[in-house]
C-alpha cells in the first residue's frame, strides 16, 4: 500500500473524528467509497481506537464501540457529571428518555413516520414517558421489582414528584428540576451528535429526527451482527455484574 | 339491494372529501366566531398558498398569527387573542395543540367491509426549510380544497395546462391566465416534491423501487415525451405576451406580472428538469453499484428485541443500558497538548472559564435587565406634529424645530436612534416592539388610527443636512439630521 493512499485514509479518518460525519455528496468521501483498500485502512485505525465506521443513506459516520473506546463521548461526559450518589437516579431517567424516546422514532426506515415528517414536541414525550411508567407501575410487585437492574420505584418517585415544567418561565435550560428540563437533557446531547434538530414554536420545543438518527439506529441495532454483539456484551456484563446473584 | 357502482371509487371519494367535511370542525370559537370560521380558514390557506407560490418564507406559526389577525381586521369582526391563537392551532393540530396529532379521517373500505382511518393534515413542514425553521405549507389535502374550489381538474397535465394558459393569453384574457399560470406552477412545484420523495425512497430501499422496471421505463417515457414540449410551451407563451396589441392600461399590468410569472414558472420547471436527471444519474449509479442494492433491509428492531423484551421487564442494569445507548455516539475529539505543558494549559485553563463564566453572567444580566421604561405617550405627543410634517413633505429637518430645548431628553435621542438604525420599516403587529424606533411609531398609530395604513409597510431613513455643522440641544450637540420616509416597494 502507498504511502499516498494511506495519508489519504488517515485524512479521512481525522475528518470523521473532528466532524462526527461526512455527507455522502461531499468529495472527501469520494476515495473511501471508491477504493477497497482505502475503506479497509480507514475501518483498520476505527476499529483499534474502539470506534466503528458507519456507511449511512445520508453520510458516513463514526461512533464509539459499545464496548467503549479511546475517546470520549458527550455520553461518557455527561455520566461523569452525574456520577455522585444522588444524582444517580436523574441520570437513570436521561438514559430512560433516551431509550424510550428512539424505541418511539424506531421503525423501518422504508417508512417515514409521523415522527420524522412532522416532529415531536416535548409534551407528547413527557406524556409518552409518563405512560411507560404507569404500565410498568401496573406490573410491578416484590416479585418483578428483584428482576430490576435499576431501582426502577425510586426512579419512578422521582418522576413522579417533577412537575412538567417551571411555572411562568418561558425559556428553561436543560436541568434536573422538571420533566421537561431533563427531556431537553437527553435532547441536547443527540442534538450536538448532529442527529436531531430542535425547534422552538410557542415556547414549545419540538424533535425533529435528522436521518443520520435513523442511519445509526438502523446499522446499529438492525444490523444483525453489531446488534448480537451488543447482545453478547449485555450477557457479559451480566455475568460478572453485581446483580449477577439476582 | 344497493346499486354496486357506489363501490368504484368509494374510498377515493371519502378520503377526498374528508378533509372538507372537517374543515374547522371541533374548533369552539364562541357564538360570535363561528359563523365565520369557515371564511377565516379559507383565507388564511389562500394566503399561506400565495405566499409559497411567491416563495415567500413568511409561513412560521408566529406569521400564521398575524395573518390571522389580518383576516379578522378585515372582516370587521371581533377576536381575542386567545380565539385567534384557537383558529391556527385548529389548522394545524388536531385536539390539545402541544401534542401536535395529525386529523383523523373515517371511510368506509369496501374490500375489507370495514371501516379504515386516514391521517392528514391541512398544513405540513416545507422541508426546504428544515435547515432553518420551521415553515408551513399547504398538505395535498388542502391544495386540494383550494383547487376543488376554483373547479380545476387536478389531472389535467402540465402540458394541457399550458396550452390553456396560452389560449388565454391568445384571447386577451390575462386575468384569467395570471390565475391559471399559478395552478401551473404550483403542479410543477408538486411534480419536484414527488421526485424529491423518489429520491428518499430511493435511496432507503433500492431493490424495491428499480424492481418496478416497467413504472421506471414508463415514468421516463412520459417524462421526455413532455419535455420539449414544455419548454416550447414557455416559449409560446413569452412570444404572445410580445406581440399582444392594443393593450390598455389595466392590461399592461397584468401582462407585466404574467411575465414575471412565466418566468418564475420556467425557472421551476428547470429545477424540476434538474431533479429528475439526478435521480436518472443515482439510478445507474445504483445498478451499477450493487453492493448499494443489498443496502437495507430490516433485521432485526430496536423496538421489539430491546426495548419491550428487555428494558421493559427491566432485566437491564446501569451498565447495561450504557453499552446499548453510548454506541449511538460519536467520540469527542481528543485535545493535544504537548506532555510538559499540560499543567500550565490546565491552569489557564481554569482561569479562562472562570473569567468567560463572569462575562457570560454579565452578558445574561445585560439581557435580562429590563429596558429602561419610557412614557412612550408623552413622547409621541413631541413626534405627532413631526409624523404629520413628514407624511406631508416626505422629509422633516431637525434643525427646522424651533421648540427643540422644551423636549424631553428621550424624545431627541430617537433622532439619534432613526439614524444609527439606517433602515426602519414599519408593520402594525399591534404589538410591542423591541426597537425604540418601532415602538414609537406604534405609540403614535396606537393613539391615532388614521396613522395605521398611511405608516404601514414605509421605510423610515435619515441623511445630515451638509450646508449646516450642527444642532444644539441643552448643551448637547447633534448632527443637523434629515428624517426621510419612503415606500418600501420602491427602496
Amino acid at each position: 500500500m502507498s504511502l499516498e493512499s494511506i495519508g489519504t485514509a488517515s485524512d479521512i479518518y481525522f475528518t470523521l473524528l473532528r466532524n462526527k460525519m461526512i455527507d455522502r455528496d461531499d468529495d472527501k468521501i469520494k476515495p473511501y467509497l471508491e477504493d477497497a483498500s482505502i475503506r479497509e485502512t480507514v475501518n483498520v485505525l476505527a476499529r483499534k481506537s474502539g470506534t466503528q465506521i458507519l456507511e449511512g443513506v445520508a453520510s458516513v459516520q463514526m461512533v464509539v464501540l459499545p464496548e467503549g473506546s479511546l475517546y470520549a463521548t458527550s455520553f461518557t461526559h455527561l455520566r461523569e457529571r452525574f456520577s455522585s450518589f444522588q444524582n444517580k437516579t436523574e441520570f437513570n431517567l436521561v438514559r430512560f428518555i433516551l431509550m424510550i424516546y428512539i424505541a418511539e422514532i424506531d421503525s423501518s426506515l422504508l417508512t417515514r413516520s409521523l415522527a420524522e415528517t412532522d416532529g415531536m414536541s416535548f409534551e407528547k414525550l413527557v406524556l409518552t414517558v409518563d405512560e411507560t411508567f404507569q404500565a410498568l407501575d401496573e406490573n410491578l410487585n416484590e416479585n418483578t421489582e428483584k428482576n430490576w437492574g435499576i431501582p426502577i420505584k425510586q426512579l419512578m418517585e422521582l418522576w413522579y414528584l417533577k412537575d412538567p415544567k417551571e411555572d411562568g418561565k418561558e425559556n428553561f435550560n436543560p436541568s434536573t428540576k422538571t420533566k421537561q428540563g431533563l427531556v431537553l437533557y437527553a435532547m441536547r446531547l443527540l442534538e450536538s451528535e448532529k442527529v436531531l434538530r430542535l425547534f422552538k414554536e410557542d415556547e414549545e420545543y419540538i424533535i425533529f429526527p435528522k436521518e443520520e438518527l435513523y442511519d445509526r439506529i438502523e446499522q446499529i441495532f438492525h444490523h444483525s451482527e453489531r446488534f448480537q454483539h451488543i447482545k453478547q456484551l449485555v450477557k457479559e456484563i451480566r455475568k460478572e455484574g453485581p446483580h449477577a446473584s439476582n | 339491494m344497493l346499486n354496486p357502482e357506489i363501490w368504484d371509487g368509494y374510498q377515493e371519494r371519502k378520503q377526498r372529501l374528508n378533509p372538507i367535511f372537517q374543515f374547522g370542525e371541533g374548533m369552539v370559537l364562541g357564538e360570535a366566531l363561528n359563523p365565520y370560521k369557515h371564511d377565516i380558514l379559507l383565507m388564511l390557506l389562500l394566503e399561506v398558498f400565495y405566499r409559497e407560490l411567491k416563495d415567500d418564507e413568511g409561513r412560521t406559526k408566529d406569521d400564521l398569527l398575524l395573518i390571522t389577525q389580518e383576516i379578522i381586521e378585515k372582516l370587521d369582526i371581533e377576536a381575542t387573542d386567545q380565539q385567534i391563537a384557537r383558529i391556527v392551532d385548529g389548522i394545524l393540530f388536531s385536539g390539545q395543540s402541544n401534542l401536535r396529532q395529525p386529523f383523523i379521517g373515517k371511510y368506509f373500505d369496501s374490500n375489507k367491509k370495514a371501516f379504515q382511518e386516514q391521517k392528514y393534515r391541512y398544513l405540513v413542514n416545507d422541508t426546504n426549510f428544515r435547515q432553518k425553521k420551521l415553515v408551513y405549507k399547504l398538505s395535498d389535502q388542502s391544495q386540494s380544497i383550494i383547487f376543488m374550489s376554483r373547479e380545476v381538474l387536478d389531472e389535467l397535465p402540465i402540458e394541457f395546462e399550458q396550452l390553456y394558459v396560452i389560449q388565454l393569453i391568445r384571447k386577451g384574457n390575462l386575468n384569467s391566465a395570471l390565475k391559471s399560470i399559478d395552478v401551473l406552477l404550483t403542479k410543477i412545484k408538486n411534480d419536484i416534491y414527488k421526485e424529491e420523495d423518489y429520491r428518499f425512497n430511493l435511496k432507503r430501499d433500492p431493490k424495491n423501487v428499480l424492481y418496478n422496471a416497467r413504472q421506471q421505463t414508463k415514468r421516463r417515457e412520459d417524462f421526455e415525451k413532455g419535455l420539449t414540449e414544455r419548454k416550447d410551451n414557455f416559449e409560446k407563451m413569452r412570444r404572445l405576451l410580445e406581440k399582444l396589441e392594443n393593450v390598455n392600461e389595466k392590461n399592461k399590468f397584468y401582462a407585466s406580472e404574467l411575465e414575471i410569472r412565466i418566468n418564475q414558472t420556467y425557472k421551476y420547471n428547470e429545477i424540476f428538469t434538474n431533479k429528475v436527471y439526478e435521480n436518472h444519474a443515482l439510478e445507474s449509479k445504483i445498478r451499477k453499484n450493487p453492493k448499494m442494492l443489498l443496502g437495507y433491509k430490516k433485521r432485526k428492531n430496536f423496538k421489539e428485541e430491546l426495548y419491550e423484551n428487555n428494558i421493559l421487564t427491566g432485566v437491564l442494569s446501569e451498565e447495561e443500558l450504557d453499552v446499548v445507548l453510548s454506541s449511538l455516539f460519536s467520540p469527542k475529539q481528543p485535545i493535544y497538548f504537548p506532555f510538559e505543558s499540560i499543567f500550565i494549559e490546565q491552569e489557564l485553563v481554569v482561569e479562562r472559564d472562570e473569567k468567560l463564566e463572569m462575562l457570560v453572567e454579565d452578558e445574561e444580566n445585560q439581557e435580562h435587565s429590563p429596558r429602561p421604561k419610557f412614557d412612550w405617550e408623552k413622547i409621541a405627543l413631541y413626534w405627532k406634529p413631526i409624523f404629520e410634517s413628514l407624511l406631508e413633505d416626505g422629509l422633516v429637518k431637525l434643525s427646522d424645530i424651533e421648540d427643540l430645548n422644551s423636549w424631553t431628553k428621550e424624545a431627541v435621542e430617537l433622532w439619534v436612534m432613526f439614524n444609527t438604525n439606517k433602515e426602519t420599516i414599519f408593520t402594525n403587529t399591534f404589538k410591542n416592539h423591541k426597537d425604540d424606533c418601532l415602538q414609537l411609531i406604534q405609540t403614535i398609530v396606537n393613539l391615532d388610527k388614521k396613522y395605521a395604513d398611511k405608516l404601514q409597510n414605509k421605510l423610515f431613513c435619515t441623511s445630515v443636512e451638509s450646508d449646516k455643522s450642527y444642532v444644539q440641544y441643552k448643551g448637547l450637540i447633534i448632527s443637523p439630521f434629515v428624517l426621510h420616509i419612503k415606500d418600501k416597494e420602491g427602496w
